[in-house]
């Protein structure tokens, strides 16, 4: 089977055994984690106290403008999210190191759950201050097909198995996707409808209060440390599974290579 | 309903949502681990079994 367990020279089987920096990061690998999730924890609940009681009610939106400090900070690190997956899926194909495809894999993970988090609190934001759930403007429908592309480059990674030739199909549709996140930032420049534009992070408005800056700041910084969180646990999911199928070829069809 | 209700029904939705995924990653992390050292034991018996008979042979 053409899997990328059984050709380890090709795959960077050897590589992905190595330890990298061993001895020098070795207290990072022990308690990095723990310290990730400690600080993502308190992040996540500061986030929440700056955004309801830390910045100010909006005139004109109300209460409902609030959920702007976690809406924007997801959209952003899910483009970044499929920004890596651009850049590893071109790596891998370069360098055909599976832990370039690992990478992509995750943070094409990590990019669906994010943008699937934009949409429904966009969608919940416009139900209450436009009055609809959904409307088909060019911001929400690019958002929605990006979504489409990254659910298909999931699916295509289930159904093609940890195959060579399934890793080097995603990565060219991890590359070509990519094509959409441009395309949805600018979709509110390009085609102006009712999503707002550059509301905050523009500057576009003046007399914005510091404290509204503070608490997106802050929203950004726990989303990204969520963000990385996700990322270093998907990134070993896919480490110990690829391992682990390695181990049962051996086992069932006495395969050396897996060794 | 007014803008508070929808604010507090997004902010549920996404944290139970992130803590869900959260969840979950865990017991794809477990079910793998478990698997993994099952499959490693395997192994192990297997090169005990064969270093048992290439020890009887000699």
């Amino acid at each position: 089977m053409n899997t990328l367990a059984s050709d380890p020279a090709k795959s960077g089987q050897q590589e992905s055994s190595k330890p990298l920096g061993k001895g020098l990061l070795d207290p990072v690998r022990r308690y990095g984690e723990y310290v990730l999730g400690g600080a993502l924890a308190i992040g996540m609940l500061v986030s929440i106290w700056a955004a309801f009681l830390g910045t100010p009610t909006d005139a004109v939106q109300g209460d409902v403008q609030r959920i702007m400090y976690f809406h924007v900070p997801m959209a952003l690190l899910a483009f970044f999210a499929f920004f890596v997956v651009f850049v590893a899926s071109i790596v891998y194909l370069l360098r055909r190191d599976e832990r370039w495809d690992w990478l992509a894999r995750a943070s094409a993970e990590v990019g669906v759950v994010y943008t699937t988090m934009v949409l429904i609190c966009g969608s919940i934001w416009g139900k209450a201050y436009w009055g609809t759930w959904w409307d088909g403007e060019p911001i929400l429908t690019t958002t929605l097909i990006l979504w489409f592309i990254y659910v298909a480059y999931l699916l295509l990674r289930f159904y093609s198995g940890r195959t060579e030739s399934g890793a080097r199909n995603a990565a060219v549709l991890g590359i070509i996707g990519f094509v959409d996140v441009p395309i949805v930032h600018f979709a509110v420049t390009w085609w102006r409808g009712l999503h707002p534009t550059g509301y905050v992070l523009n500057g576009a408005t003046p007399d914005t209060p510091a404290s509204v800056f503070l608490a997106l700041l802050l929203a950004m910084a726990t989303f990204t440390l969520l963000y990385a969180f996700l990322l270093l646990q998907l990134y070993r999911l896919e480490r110990y599974t690829t391992e682990a199928e390695r181990l049962r070829a051996q086992v069932e069809y006495g395969d050396d290579s897996a060794s | 309903m007014s803008g508070s209700t929808y604010l507090v029904i997004a902010y549920i939705i996404m944290w139970a949502g992130v803590l869900a995924y959260l969840g979950w990653i865990a017991l794809r992390m477990r079910g793998v681990r478990t698997e993994l050292e099952s499959v490693r034991e395997l192994v192990r018996e297997r090169e005990q079994a064969a270093n048992a008979g290439r020890a009887g042979d000699e």
